[in-house]
Parts: structure tokens; sequence; C-alpha cells
């Protein structure tokens, strides 16, 4: 849901991940451990396939925001445009460096537990993590790059 | 993570969901999970010789019988549990717990969905039979516990149980040669071990219960002759299978008719009137069949054989250990002291 925005596409990543579960249990491929993390490369690889499928969508304006009293249109658009960019700018890492951060910073996982499960030496999960930052911080933070240039 | 820009992350949890998974869509995803499952369990046949333990097992039962090997993945009910849990967006505990459910609980039809999905998935013939060997027991500490809390074991429970048994006598009479003769054997000790445990909570529990655990014992001598005669004549005993999922499965053929007019759990209990449990098909030899009353294939010997049941006259096998009432390991201690073993 993070990665997707849509909670159709979500349920229908979900099912999938959950069928593909079952089929490497029937071949005996199961994951040795970290079911969880095992889960979430499925996912995970579901969505890189989507990604690859469909190009990114570009936000629009629609006439469904509301105008109430209680709301605020303008902060409602701003924010979703934020979120887009986000996703949009998670999208342009590579695999492993967006599941980092989406399993470091949105799944609230500890860095060894990531490590375990991807698999990989800490170093190297820290790594993926700077170099993730690095770039995210690139997309969605320019104003204070351009500062920094001047 | 200290030397981390707070506004990036800030960003990067802008896209972080607070809306909760809606429920109904969990449960449905649940469902559709177990649902999938059940499936490709029917539809898949599965490869032997894809699995790395099918071999070491081959001679599983002249190395131990119970020494069931540990796989090296995941256990593959700890995955299925933790998936449902993961579907349905709870703990792991929720669907942990259910396995120590009992009937009448809320959780026991998770704990029965998880086994059988853990029984599909199950490839090798040996630990099929050695997960079915474990659920029997299961079902047998089900009734005990309900016995000891003072509820009476439903219909439901006592066939559940009696499905299970035959689900592990089937298994064990589709395995090749010796590994068939010995787990048949196997089942038989268990068997009369649960039979041993049930007289010994019968003695605790409620008066009310008598009738019930007479049917539950009744289920049991019937079982333990059919898998004595297996024992020396196995294919006698798959097509008495063959004809008990007949009966078990009225739909597929005419014997529906019979469970239609007093097989069902639901019926009396007295032999000739449809005894749920003596429903066995009188195969030759087999030393059991119709006893008094006007059933024919519904009853359990009555007495010791005084004519009416032509099935008991037949040559006994040797070492069958049957015959009219001859229960011998119906002497058999709590402490397991007999004079056969």
């Amino acid at each position: 849901m993070h990665l997707l925005g849509d909670e159709s596409i979500a349920e229908d990543c979900v099912a999938d991940t959950f069928t593909r579960l079952l089929k490497a249990l029937r071949n005996n491929q199961g994951p040795e451990d970290h079911l969880q993390a095992y889960l979430y490369r499925i996912a995970h690889n579901w969505i890189t396939d989507s990604y690859r499928r469909s190009p990114p969508t570009p936000y629009e304006l629609n006439e469904n925001h509301r105008a109430d009293d209680q709301s605020q249109p303008e902060r409602e658009i701003e924010m979703n445009i934020r979120r887009s960019n986000v996703r949009l700018a998670l999208r342009s890492l590579t695999p492993d460096q967006r599941l980092v951060i989406v399993l470091r910073f949105l799944e609230g996982w500890e860095s060894s537990e990531v490590a375990a499960a991807l698999d990989k030496p800490l170093g190297a999960v820290k790594a993926l993590q700077h170099r993730a930052l690095d770039s995210l911080k690139t997309m969605l933070l320019p104003d204070e790059e351009e500062v920094l240039h001047e | 993570m200290s030397d981390i820009d707070p506004r990036l992350i800030r960003e990067i949890k802008l896209i972080e969901s607070n809306i909760p998974r809606d429920p109904h869509r969990a449960t449905l995803g649940a469902q559709k999970f177990m649902s999938e499952a059940k499936q490709m369990v029917e539809n898949v046949s599965f490869p032997h010789d894809r699995r790395h333990i099918a071999l070491k097992k081959q001679h599983l039962f002249n190395t131990g019988f119970l020494r069931k090997e540990r796989l090296p993945m995941l256990n593959t009910i700890t995955s299925i549990i933790i998936a449902i849990s993961l579907l349905l967006g709870s703990g792991v505990a929720t669907v942990a717990a259910s396995q120590n459910s009992i009937p009448g609980d809320i959780l026991y039809d998770v704990k029965l969905a998880s086994e059988s999905v853990e029984m599909g998935l199950t490839n090798d013939p040996i630990s099929q039979f050695l997960l079915a060997l474990e659920l029997v027991q299961e079902r047998a500490d089900e009734i005990n516990t309900l016995l000891l809390e003072g509820t009476l074991p439903s219909e439901a429970v006592q066939t559940k149980y009696k499905a299970q048994i035959e689900q592990a006598m089937s298994i064990a009479a589709s395995l090749s040669g010796d590994n068939a003769v010995n787990a048949l054997e196997h089942l038989q000790l268990q068997l009369e071990s649960e039979y041993r445990v049930f007289m010994e909570v019968q003695k605790n529990a409620s008066p009310t219960s008598e009738n019930a655990m007479a049917q539950v014992r009744t289920m049991l001598e019937e079982r333990v002759r059919m898998i004595e005669t297996g024992q020396t004549n196995l294919l006698q005993l798959r097509q008495q299978l063959q004809v008990q999922e007949q009966l078990n499965n009225p739909d597929q053929g005419q014997q529906g008719q019979s469970s239609e007019n007093g097989n069902s759990p639901q019926d009396s209990t007295t032999a000739g009137g449809g005894n749920p449990w003596t429903e066995g098909t009188p195969t030759p030899n087999s030393g059991y069949g119709p006893g008094q009353g006007d059933c024919e294939t519904t009853c359990t010997p009555q007495g010791d054989g005084d004519g009416n049941n032509p099935q008991t006259y037949g040559t006994p096998v040797p070492n069958a250990s049957y015959g009219y009432g001859q229960w011998w390991w119906l002497t058999l201690t709590p402490n397991g002291q007999n004079g056969k073993r």
C-alpha cells in the first residue's frame, strides 16, 4: 500500500504474494527462515514488475476534492502531490535500495533485522540505505541541494 | 540513523498508511488463501522424486519409525500459521493459539483448516502417515479434554475422530509392502493406547457421557479389527476402506441411501438401528458384519456369533487376534502389560 498507493492493487499484490508462497511450499522451495521477509520480497518483486508493466501516472487534479468548511482542499492536494513524489522517488531506486527503505523507515525494522531478512551483511544494508537516502534527498529535498551549491 | 535528515524521513513517512486494512477484505483474503491452498492440493500431483527427504525415508520404518526428519526449511504449519495471521491482519499468536483449541472454541475451525492445508502440502506418503497419526492423537486428546471438562463429545466430534482414523488407515494401506504393515501395526498400537486412556478418563467423566463413549469404543474396536486384518491381508483392507469411503460419501454411490436411512451420526445408536460407528461393510473374512436386527450392512456383531453373522465363521487369519468378541487388547492394563506384547 505504501508503494502502490491504491487499495485494490495492494489487495491484488497480497493475494498474488500468498499464492506464490503456497506454490513455493508445494515445491518445497519455501523460506528457510524469516517468512515475513520472504513475503516482503515476493510482494516487492510483484511491485517492481508492476512498475515495469505500467508507467508512472502523473498526479491529476480532479473535481472530487471536497471543499467543505472542515477540509482545506489546497493542503489536501499539496499532500497528495508530495506523496506521489515520494512514490515516484522510491520507484527510481534499485529494488534492494527500495526494500531497505521500506523495511527500515515504513515498517520500522532495525538494520540488523533487515540484514538477516535479506541475507546480506549489516554493512551492505547500511551502504544500500546510505545510497538510497542520498538519491531520495536529491529528489525530494532539491531546494536544500540548490542552496548548498549556491 | 542520527545523521539522517529528519525532513527526509518525514517526507518518506508521508506514504506511511495510517488506515488499517479493511477487516472484511482481510478475511476474504484469508479465505481465498485457504481455498487456493486446498485447490492446489487437489489439482497438483505431488512430486515424490523431487523431495530430497523421500529417498532418506524409504527405509524409515527399518531405522526407527518415529524418527521424523527435521525439515531444513520453516515447518510448513508454521508458515501457514504465520501466513494466515498476516492475511487476517492479526498477530501470529491468534492463529497459533488455535492449535490448542478444542471443539466448540471459536478458533477450532482455524485449527482444522490449518491441519487440512498442512496435510495437503505434505508430499511424502510416510510424512503424511506420521502427520495423520498426530492428528488421530489430537482428536483423541480433544475428546478427553471435553470429557474432563464435563462436556459431552458431540456426534460431530466423534465423526471427526473416526474420519481421522480412517484417513490414517487409508494412508497406511496405500504404503508399499512392509511399510504398510508397520504403519498399520503402529496405528493399531496407538488406537489401543487411546482406547485405554478413554477408559481411564471415563472413570472421572460424567456418567451421561457413557453412551457417547460407548460408541467411540465400538468404533475403535471395529477399526482395530480392520487394521489387524489388514496386516495379514492388505488387499482386503484396501477394499474395505474403498467401500467405507463410498459409504462416507453417499453422493458417489448408491450407498447414500443407507446413510439417509439411519447411518448418520444423528441417528440411533443401537445395533440394527443405524449405529453410526458400525456401518462398516462386511467384507468376507473380515471378522465383522451384520449382527442381529434387520440391518444388512450397518450393524455391530452381537453376542458371540450365534449364527446370525456368517461373516464371523470364516477362517480366522492366523494371529489376527479377532473373533467373537475376543478383544484381546481390551485386557491391556493402563501400563500396556498383556500377554501379547
